[in-house]
């Protein structure tokens, strides 16, 4: 029995805390509460969307949850609730108040259309258009027709893209921007496809009417037409393009518009087989017919194909066939169509057929046609490149022939060389370079876009025949290396990449290890190096390595080359510029990574593309101080320095499991720790810590031994000096969740480190952990739970441990520790109160 | 819910002397502040010493001031940035629109002119003062319910119907010490520790939540609301 004075205790008790209002409202299970409530004055203050920054979520209102599970047991109390909810923001709330309107009967839920019609107006939307598309059926099928087309058309509504306003009017007719929809397309195409067949049967008329509109103001917008213009005649609308077959029933692009024309489709279908007279089909059929665009006729055409013999349609038909007939046709598209796919294959089997001669000739005189490019995926140049590939050993024999033809073509070739190496001895291979050398010797040929290229597919190729053979054999002989060799001391000294390029292409569109990729010099150094490594695997003669060194010495001087692209190179490859010559590398380590803008380029080149190789590090050692020093945090906007900066912690941790370096005094680790930001000294414990977990194998003991200094080191400092930042500490969970450690060692050390940082990452993962061990260590491990609790500000993250958070509280409690127990029942409640109801059942016996 | 016992005049001064409520509140304002808990103690001491005819009126000082002092001594409540020196802030404001009264009130008032772009950014700046003065410069009811709703550990706060009981109880126990600390009215042994009492739950609710018995007591009174 529910008496005031019941009322009174309980409402005492809701207001202690959320969790216990939660409780209340998503226990009581009988509509007799609903009145009391409401004269005890709930269902008026919906919780409130939460925002945090950029987002904003949505809280269940417990209130209306208990009227969404009384909605079918006392159907009139809950309308009565439901009449005091004022207007929110709160999404959730929108979805229960639909739902209640789902369990309740048509004719009373009729009233509250206004509510859903505004909450359909809201920004966000979880699932309140699955709802509300139930509602249109449920009402559409109670009879209620009128608004059960207004939510459709609330849901359906289709505006104009902002963002035409921002084109000019010559842009607008080349523009693809779409009308804007409430929902994602799939989830447009899915209401459509729920609603049509029920409202198309219960309402005919209506529903024509609803889609026609909406595909009219559909297409106004698209065309960019405003609806105030109509001509007497359908105005064009190119739909014999985007929607040949009107018949055609799956469309995964153009949803909206597919979707719509559809729709209109199968009402009309839907309107010939109903009760309704001839004459009214028929003057409805002429009404949509006479619509603003063409498509309207072509759906009326299509419907009435089926009752075209029907006297009262016959003679309509047969205008309308006249009317729309040139864009029905649609083997005129398809036989464009099939035409644009067939012409490839003939090509390349017209070229191949061809004698060497012909096929030379008519690449000389070959000009394209300009519609080729629409008709056709690939053009000439890639087809002669397929036919040269298909028959390599033939074809290279034609390199003196190609020197005629245009660049284009020469790039062709070297291409397919390229790419069919392994095919080739060394005279196809050298017969191929005199493609090269003619190419780099002409002093007629065409300068422009194709010319660079083929001097791209040149040096890619030197650098290709610099490698061995996928059966390890070398590709060339001393012989073949030296005209090599001179063509890329030449190509080496390419304008690409000039500074403008570098400017325009570099900076934020890309980096220079990548740019050097792409550019002529950039590649020819590549080239050269591995022209070094040649020399060394095949024992040459000391001049043919000291050319390439003496080019590279060239290329440090920034007067010579300025370039970042290629000075990256220097750093990307230092490993393979140290092994043919160590001594060089000894002497110029400083003229390569210089205190300037080309300097940092090879020096991220380098820490990026390459393993912490122990070898180099006495030579490189003072450069990483260098850089340690100048570790900043920089801007959100600089990801990439972000990241190479960060590679600097991993190189060094490696060197430490590894036993390069060491924890001493003014050691690159103390300089690391001592100056680096936070940011980094976290990604150096966090890059341990991902090996940790990474690796099969337990790390030998001398490792362990090595790492754990390094943990109790940085609690040392980090507590002697909480100043310098906390946020690295957190990242030894990951050691401690690695379980290489051994576990009463890592639990105390992972305590020290909870009571600074009350957090520890990844947080599932040192939960894991815990749960696993809580027997062994009741109270250590309910210690460290209640530090991650208070640490835990984001509710998700509790969410994501609270199994393993149960476990530890229940084995707690379930101790002989008093303290252990004590806590548990403490963190229970703390939990209870955050909304965490089941851990109730954690403290009880 | 009322847990106060009568003070054991002997014992005096010893926080174990009080009641399970008192040293529950004690130890966890001491894991907030020893100031507020300090407060607490000072007040049981005050009231403790029945000998002293100003015993209420002291305790019911430090109980005053633990109730100023809570909001900005527990870590968990947010502190009001505030945005700068008001007076500052109008003088500002005051300057702009005396250079437009000067240039454009060149006549007797009222200016009936159009809205130019002078007086379109005062109008602007008059906005942002009034929006950011909103912001920072809080009732005190306002605080307390800011202060209630981050302390509740759901993250999300109560209806603010419940809430506004809540903060109706607050402001009548704060009316309630100011009154006996400013000799207003004659405090009764039994209503002040009373008081003090429930001012102990409401915080113990708020700083040291037992939603688990609270709960436990629910599920009694739905049970007893929805048996026929």
């Amino acid at each position: 029995m529910i008496t005031p004075e019941l009322l009174n205790k309980i409402k005492t008790k809701l207001k202690t805390n959320r969790a216990t209002y939660e409780y209340f409202f998503n226990s009581i299970n009988d509509p007799a509460w609903i009145l009391p409530l409401i004269e005890a004055g709930f269902f008026k203050s919906p919780d409130e969307p939460i925002r945090e920054g950029d987002y904003i979520s949505f809280p269940n209102w417990p209130e209306i949850g208990f009227l969404l599970r009384m909605a079918d047991k006392d159907e009139d109390n809950v309308i009565a609730a439901l009449e005091l909810v004022p207007p929110t923001e709160n999404q959730r709330v929108m979805d229960d108040f639909v739902q209640i309107l789902l369990k309740i009967s048509s004719k009373k839920a009729v009233r509250f259309i206004p509510n859903v019609l505004r909450f359909l107006e809201s920004r966000y939307q979880l699932r309140l258009h699955d709802f509300c598309c139930d509602l249109v059926l449920k009402l559409a099928k109670d009879g209620f027709i009128k608004p059960s087309i207004q939510i459709a058309k609330s849901l359906l509504e289709i505006q104009e893209n902002p963002k035409v306003k921002e084109l000019k009017k010559d842009e607008l007719r080349m523009s693809l921007l779409d009308p804007l929809i409430k929902y994602r397309e799939y989830e447009y195409q899915e209401i459509i496809e729920k609603i049509v067949p029920v409202l198309a049967e219960a309402a005919p008329v209506d529903t024509i009417h609803l889609f026609a509109a909406l595909l009219e103001k559909f297409v106004d917008l698209k065309l960019f037409r405003t609806a105030a213009v109509k001509d007497e005649t359908p105005q064009e609308d190119y739909s014999y393009i985007w929607r040949p077959n009107i018949g055609d029933t799956h469309h995964n692009q153009d949803q909206p518009r597919q979707g719509l024309i559809t729709a209109l489709r199968d009402s009309l279908l839907e309107l010939l087989k109903s009760d309704l007279t001839e004459s009214e089909k028929l003057a409805l059929l002429k009404k949509i017919t006479a619509r603003k665009y063409k498509i309207f006729g072509r759906i009326t055409e299509y419907v009435l194909r089926d009752y075209q013999n029907k006297k009262e349609f016959a003679f309509f038909y047969k205008a309308l066939r006249k009317t729309v007939s040139p864009v029905t046709d649609e083997s005129q598209l398809h036989s464009i169509l099939d035409r644009s796919s067939s012409r490839n294959t003939t090509l390349f089997e017209h070229l191949s057929e061809m004698t060497d001669k012909e096929l030379v000739d008519e690449i000389a005189v070959y000009t394209p046609d300009p519609t080729e490019h629409f008709l056709r995926s690939e053009s000439m140049p890639d087809t002669v490149t397929a036919v040269i590939k298909s028959d390599i050993k033939r074809y290279v024999k034609l390199s003196s022939e190609f020197s005629d033809l245009k660049p284009e073509y020469i790039h062709s070739f070297l291409s397919a060389v390229n790419e069919k190496i392994d095919d080739l001895d060394e005279n196809d291979i050298s017969e191929a370079l005199s493609l090269g050398q003619a190419l780099l010797k002409s002093k007629d040929i065409e300068k422009g876009q194709y010319y660079d290229w083929s001097k791209m597919a040149l040096v890619r190729l030197l650098e290709k025949i610099a490698g061995q053979k996928e059966n390890k054999s070398e590709c060339i002989s001393l012989k073949t290396a030296n005209l090599a060799l001179e063509m890329l001391l030449q190509l080496s000294r390419d304008s690409d990449p000039t500074p403008e390029h570098e400017e325009k292409y570099g900076g934020d569109n890309m980096d220079p290890a990548t740019l050097s990729l792409n550019s002529t010099r950039g590649v020819a150094i590549h080239a050269l190096i591995r022209f070094a490594l040649w020399a060394k695997r095949n024992k040459t003669g000391a001049g043919f390595i000291e050319s390439i060194y003496n080019e590279f010495e060239w290329h440090l001087d920034p007067t010579n080359d300025p370039s970042l692209a290629v000075r990256s190179v220097f750093g990307q490859e230092l490993p393979w510029v140290w092994i043919p010559n160590k001594q060089w590398i000894e002497k110029n380590i400083d003229h390569i990574f210089t205190d300037d803008e080309r300097g940092d380029s090879a020096w991220n080149a380098y820490i990026s593309f390459n393993q912490a190789y122990s070898d180099i590090l006495p030579i490189l050692e003072h450069v990483f101080k260098k850089k340690i020093k100048k570790l900043t945090v920089p801007s959100k906007d600089s990801k990439e320095l972000k990241e190479y900066q960060a590679r600097i912690a991993d190189h060094l941790m490696i060197y430490y499991w590894n036993g390069y370096l060491f924890l001493e005094k003014n050691g690159l680790l103390d300089l690391f720790f001592k100056t680096a930001p936070v940011k980094y000294r976290s990604e150096a414990i966090n890059y341990i810590g991902f090996e940790l977990r990474r690796i099969e194998v337990q790390p030998e003991k001398d490792i362990l031994d090595r790492l754990k200094k390094l943990w109790e080191s940085r609690l040392k400092d980090v507590l002697t000096n909480p100043n310098q930042g906390t946020e690295e500490l957190e990242e030894f969970g990951s050691w401690f969740s690695s379980g290489a450690f051994e576990i009463e060692w890592a639990i105390d050390n992972l305590q020290k480190v909870l009571q600074v940082t009350h957090l520890a990452s990844p947080d599932f993962m040192v939960l894991e952990k815990l749960s696993e061990i809580a027997e062994e260590f009741p109270l250590k491990t309910i210690q460290c739970l209640k530090e991650l609790i208070i640490g835990a500000r984001e509710r998700w993250s509790i969410t994501s441990w609270r199994d393993e958070a149960f476990k530890i509280i229940e084995v707690a409690y379930n101790s002989n520790d008093s303290a252990a127990r004590k806590l548990a029942e403490e963190q229970a409640n703390l939990l209870v109160a955050k909304g965490y109801h089941n851990f109730r059942d954690a403290i009880r016996k | 819910m009322k847990d106060s016992t009568q003070i054991n005049p002997d014992e005096r001064g010893d926080i174990s002397s009080f009641s399970p409520q008192t040293q529950q509140l004690h130890r966890v304002l001491s894991e907030k502040s020893e100031l507020l808990a300090r407060m607490l103690h000072g007040a049981w001491i005050a009231i403790s010493n029945t000998r002293n005819p100003e015993s209420l009126v002291q305790a019911a000082h430090s109980i005053r001031e633990l109730m100023e002092k809570a909001p900005i001594e527990i870590p968990e409540v947010p502190v009001q940035q505030g945005s700068g020196n008001l007076t500052d802030e109008v003088r500002a404001l005051q300057s702009a629109w005396q250079q437009i009264k000067n240039s454009k009130w060149t006549e007797s008032p009222p200016w009936i002119g159009e809205i130019d772009s002078t007086l379109s950014g005062w109008l602007s700046k008059a906005d942002d003062f009034f929006n950011s003065f909103n912001e920072n410069h809080k009732t005190r009811t306002e605080q307390l319910v800011d202060a209630l709703s981050s302390l509740d550990q759901a993250g999300n706060p109560l209806p603010p119907a419940l809430v506004k009981e809540k903060v109706e109880e607050w402001k009548k126990l704060r009316q309630y010490f100011l009154s006996i600390a400013h000799h207003g009215r004659t405090g009764e042994y039994d209503e002040f520790t009373n008081n003090i009492s429930d001012l102990e739950v409401f915080l113990l609710n708020l700083l040291y939540p037992q939603p688990i018995k609270d709960i436990d007591e629910l599920d009694a009174l739905i049970s007893e609301g929805e048996s026929k």
